[in-house]
């Protein structure tokens, strides 16, 4: 017989034997709810509308330690010249139930129905930033890319990048500012801004507290106290981080990440470590071959993607890339250049997004037409749980994937970040 | 705290149902627990708000959370076997005892039975239609045409 738990009947002989429940302990059934669920709550009445809605229902899921790690994805989708937010959703059961019995596919079996959604944005808002951070349910987007229009001054003439795509010739600097999405209503607001402007910087979280560090290498930032920041959410304030070497300065950080606590920064000359616990910094020689978009650490641990390898990880004690071993390759993973995969962590697990270009048509060889000058790609996402069983070997066992968004050919990934609501 | 285990108290329901528990048993919410502290327990203690059918079950709940509550922290397998024990408890009831049962557990102020009975409703209405969940809630569907449109518009990837 089937041992799974048995639904508890619903009353069905007298037409309303329940009891209406006061607000506060709707919100306490609503909070042990997964957020996939709430669209549909907000349909049933006003009242359960705004009951949804409210700060304290994810008060609430914080303090019984139900919130969920959601994936929030900013992509470049020309021809619109502002990126655009969206987040991973999952469609409820039940519509999931009914595609598939209307679709009798299912070949890829794990696919679970979920999709990026955009979110809903002001104007204001929809800049290119050079990095993202998450503390708890709000992302903080740091250092917005600022057009400059009549020529460039001498002390930002190293900050510009010149010919981006649409741009062409154009000058664009970093400022500092700083920008706050918050996750649960799927608002932004202004944060204080940094103390310097940075070009390339690197921002980390540790114990709560941002740790923006770097690119203020040229013109008059060289003090050490400009080196690196720090931002308190608590506070919101930013406090310099003094920096005790004046001569090494941090310059451009390509990969950043925090193991153990401490904050690690590899540049091109250097390897920069920061302990905010004892404040204590350490320059080391420079690792080589760790420069990658895919790149993420989880769980104090470095993965890149290859597509000669697929996904692998640092082992920094040797300086060597090992496999991920035991997870089966998503199917299209890209396995040439072109294509972008990118790894984010995803409370402890690895979540990939990826994207495939679907076949070309296939074309006679009497067919005149040329054929259309783009496609749409397919963007995936897949999420893996990671396991270290030893020093030399971390498993890899895939959750789901699917695909989650369809995109124009020339579209681009600028962040892939978690938040937890 | 010898004494808890010795000591009795009536709980008396508002149908006039009374049931004799250990202190022990008694303390477990929280309002008695203060009524306890406050020596006002001198003879049955009178719950207005709760019937004896829902009292019943909350003292059987709170006695089985005493008698094989986890020896500590890490007792894992202790935890265990409370929440395989507290999921088939909830199986025995329908939507309307579950209700109750969190209007009590709320008002006695129990956390351990409020989550529980939270939990499953928040389970059973998890794959609920808008029209189900009102049905369940007594909830009455304020939403012009217009209005309901809009919203399924908003969050149209749910409703597809």
């Amino acid at each position: 017989m089937d041992t799974n738990p048995t639904p508890i009947p619903v009353p069905a002989k007298e037409p309303n034997p329940i009891p209406s429940l006061p607000d506060d302990l709707l919100l306490s059934i609503f909070a042990r709810l997964s957020r996939l669920y709430y669209p549909t709550l907000s349909l049933v009445s006003k009242s359960f509308r705004s009951l949804v809605a409210l700060p304290v229902l994810y008060q609430n899921r914080s303090v019984i330690n139900r919130t969920e790690s959601c994936l929030y994805v900013c992509l470049k989708l020309p021809p619109d010249t502002t990126p655009r937010w969206f987040t991973l959703c999952q469609k409820p059961n039940k519509t999931l139930i009914n595609d598939i019995g209307k679709k009798k596919k299912q070949k890829k079996s794990s696919e679970t129905g979920n999709i990026l959604i955009p979110i809903q944005i002001s104007q204001s808002h929809q800049d290119h930033w050079k990095s993202v951070v998450s503390v708890g349910s709000s992302i903080y987007t740091i250092g917005k890319e600022v057009y400059l229009r009549s020529g460039v001054p001498a002390r930002f003439k190293y900050h510009y990048r010149i010919g981006e795509e649409g741009y062409s010739s154009s000058v664009w600097i970093l400022d500092s500012s700083v920008s706050i999405l918050d996750c649960t209503s799927h608002t932004w607001r202004d944060g204080p801004s940094m103390s310097v402007r940075r070009n390339s910087l690197a921002a980390n979280v540790v114990d709560g507290k941002i740790y923006v560090a770097g690119g203020c290498k040229y013109g008059k930032y060289d003090e050490s106290s400009a080196c690196m920041e720090v931002f308190d959410p608590k506070t919101q304030v930013w406090e310099p981080v003094l920096y005790p070497f004046a001569d090494k300065c941090i310059g451009n950080v390509y990969t950043s990440g925090v193991v153990d606590g401490e904050i690690n920064m590899f540049g091109n000359d250097k390897h920069v470590v920061y302990k905010p616990k004892e404040d204590r910094w350490e320059v080391n020689e420079a690792y080589y071959g760790l420069a990658s978009r895919s790149c993420c650490f989880i769980g104090n641990i470095l993965y890149g993607y290859s597509i000669k390898e697929g996904i692998k990880w640092y082992d920094f004690k040797i300086r060597k890339w090992h496999i991920l071993k035991g997870y089966v390759r998503f199917p299209g993973l890209p396995k040439s250049h072109g294509f972008d995969v990118r790894l984010v962590d995803c409370n402890g697990k690895m979540a990939v997004l990826w994207d495939e270009r679907p076949p070309p048509p296939i074309r006679n060889w009497y067919d005149e037409e040329e054929l259309p000058p783009s496609q749409n790609r397919m963007l995936w996402c897949g999420v893996i749980k990671l396991k270290k069983f030893n020093s030399e070997e971390i498993f890899g066992e895939v959750e789901w994937f699917d695909p989650v968004l369809s995109v124009p050919d020339s579209y681009g990934i600028e962040h892939v970040i978690s938040a937890t609501v | 705290m010898a004494s808890s285990s010795t000591n009795k108290f009536v709980l008396k329901s508002n149908d006039d149902v009374s049931f004799e528990v250990t202190e022990a048993v008694a303390r477990e919410f929280q309002v008695i627990a203060h009524i306890i502290d406050d020596d006002c327990a001198k003879k049955a203690i009178p719950l207005s708000n709760v019937t004896g059918e829902i009292l019943s079950k909350m003292i059987e709940y709170g006695k089985k959370h005493i008698e094989e509550a986890p020896v500590d922290e890490e007792d894992e397998e202790g935890k265990k076997k409370l929440q395989i024990w507290d999921e088939e408890f909830m199986k025995q009831f329908n939507m309307e005892i579950v209700f109750q049962l969190i209007l009590a557990s709320n008002y006695l102020n129990n956390k351990g039975l409020l989550d529980l009975t939270c939990c499953t409703v928040a389970d059973h209405i998890k794959d609920m239609t808008p029209d189900e969940v009102r049905t369940l809630f007594n909830v009455k569907n304020d939403y012009t045409t217009e209005e309901e449109e809009e919203i399924r518009k908003e969050n149209s990837w749910a409703f597809e």
